[in-house]
């Protein structure tokens, strides 16, 4: 829980009355490897702090392609946010590469929560900006380096990620598919 | 013109009561922009937010190779603004230029934030429409990811009607982010044929 607490009051301390109806809400619980929290289709009801190991999320959308949005190591927030707010089934999954510790809420409960103490709602909302800031420079990664780059920068951000997930994936994060993957790491090992 | 202002506010927020679309009133001032102004600088630290009442913009940005992107066509009734920079206090990294002649209402950011913080009511408000711009990104984002080329130009089509003959090709191009000689390409397959 430690790394759940520096983080809420590095983003915007709250009180002690709001932190004991926070913890009403909050249970830790740690999970296997390869454990799917949130499936393709069901309507998402929970939302995760990681405190330690690696999940991701990925989808199946339109036409079978696979994209994968998301990879997430320590002291990170994951949950199927789209499914959280619209109330609609969620179109990922999102599982658990490694062995993984989570602080769990149900959003909906959280959310009553913000909206009737403004220091939580404060904190929240700064939450909600930090994961536009994360969108914008995905958005802008997408349009400013081409595949080559965006899979060296991948490897730069997540060395390990090679080890921890398949090709087919990587690909799919990445937005190419597996053969021209295949072709840049050929040209790149080649030089 | 306020209806509008209303209507949007409501759409995202209906709880929100009167006196406080008042006091959100308060703080906004409608402006009326030409065709080719930029809404702030470029490379400067922003200050406002903007709604568009009427019109089209683009918010755009130039990429490390010198080419122009255009990240978003916004139309009537959308919160527009480099929120990034917003947020950061930083210098704005996308620039909004109106592609028609605009009425906008702008409003201080830092005056929205204080209103907020103080107002459990916009804290709410505010809340649920960063949730919504979270939605769209993403969705925007997948649609990159997943979408050829021919399904983004339809969808635009559908987002913005008539968006082909309020804006230029290669303004929608760059949007996409095909090439014009693409967009072109797209547009003749899907030409109803003689």
């Amino acid at each position: 829980m430690k790394g759940f607490i520096e983080r809420i009051n590095n983003t915007h301390p709250i009180s002690k009355n709001s932190w004991n109806e926070l913890q009403k809400l909050v249970e830790i619980k740690t999970y296997p490897p390869k454990y799917k929290l949130e499936e393709p289709g069901k309507v998402s009801e929970k939302a995760y702090y990681l405190l330690k190991g690696v999940m991701r999320t990925y989808s199946t959308i339109i036409k079978g392609k696979k994209v994968n949005n998301g990879l997430y190591t320590d002291n990170r927030y994951v949950a199927e946010f789209t499914s959280l707010i619209l109330k609609k089934p969620s179109v990922s999954t999102l599982e658990t590469l490694t062995t993984c510790t989570l602080v769990e809420a149900n959003y909906n409960d959280f959310v009553k929560l913000t909206d009737t103490h403004s220091d939580l709602n404060i904190w929240h909302r700064k939450n909600l900006e930090t994961f536009y800031i994360t969108l914008q420079k995905q958005d802008l990664s997408l349009a400013n380096f081409n595949a080559t780059e965006r899979y060296l920068n991948l490897i730069k951000e997540e060395p390990k990620i090679e080890t921890l997930i398949t090709q087919k994936n990587i690909a799919g994060h990445l937005g190419i598919s597996q053969v021209q993957l295949s072709r840049i790491k050929k040209k790149l090992y080649r030089s | 013109m306020m209806d509008k202002f209303k209507q949007f506010i409501l759409g995202v927020s209906p709880q929100l009561s009167l006196t406080s679309l008042e006091l959100l009133r308060k703080i906004t001032v409608l402006k009326e922009y030409k065709v080719k102004d930029n809404l702030y600088e470029f490379g400067k630290i922003p200050t406002k937010f903007y709604i568009l009442i009427s019109g089209i913009t683009k918010s755009y940005t130039i990429l490390d190779n010198g080419n122009e992107y255009v990240n978003r066509l916004h139309n009537k009734g959308e919160v527009m603004g480099p929120l990034t920079a917003l947020i950061e206090n930083s210098e704005a990294n996308f620039g909004i230029e109106c592609i028609t002649d605009c009425d906008i209402l702008e409003c201080i950011y830092q005056d929205f934030i204080h209103l907020s913080e103080s107002d459990l009511n916009f804290g709410i408000f505010h809340r649920k429409y960063l949730e919504l711009l979270y939605v769209s990104y993403t969705q925007r984002i997948k649609e990159f990811l997943s979408l050829s080329g021919v399904e983004r130009y339809l969808k635009l089509r559908k987002r913005i009607p008539g968006i082909d003959t309020l804006v230029s090709q290669k303004l929608i191009a760059s949007h996409l982010a095909i090439t014009p000689i693409q967009l072109s390409r797209i547009r003749n397959k899907l030409k109803p044929k003689v």
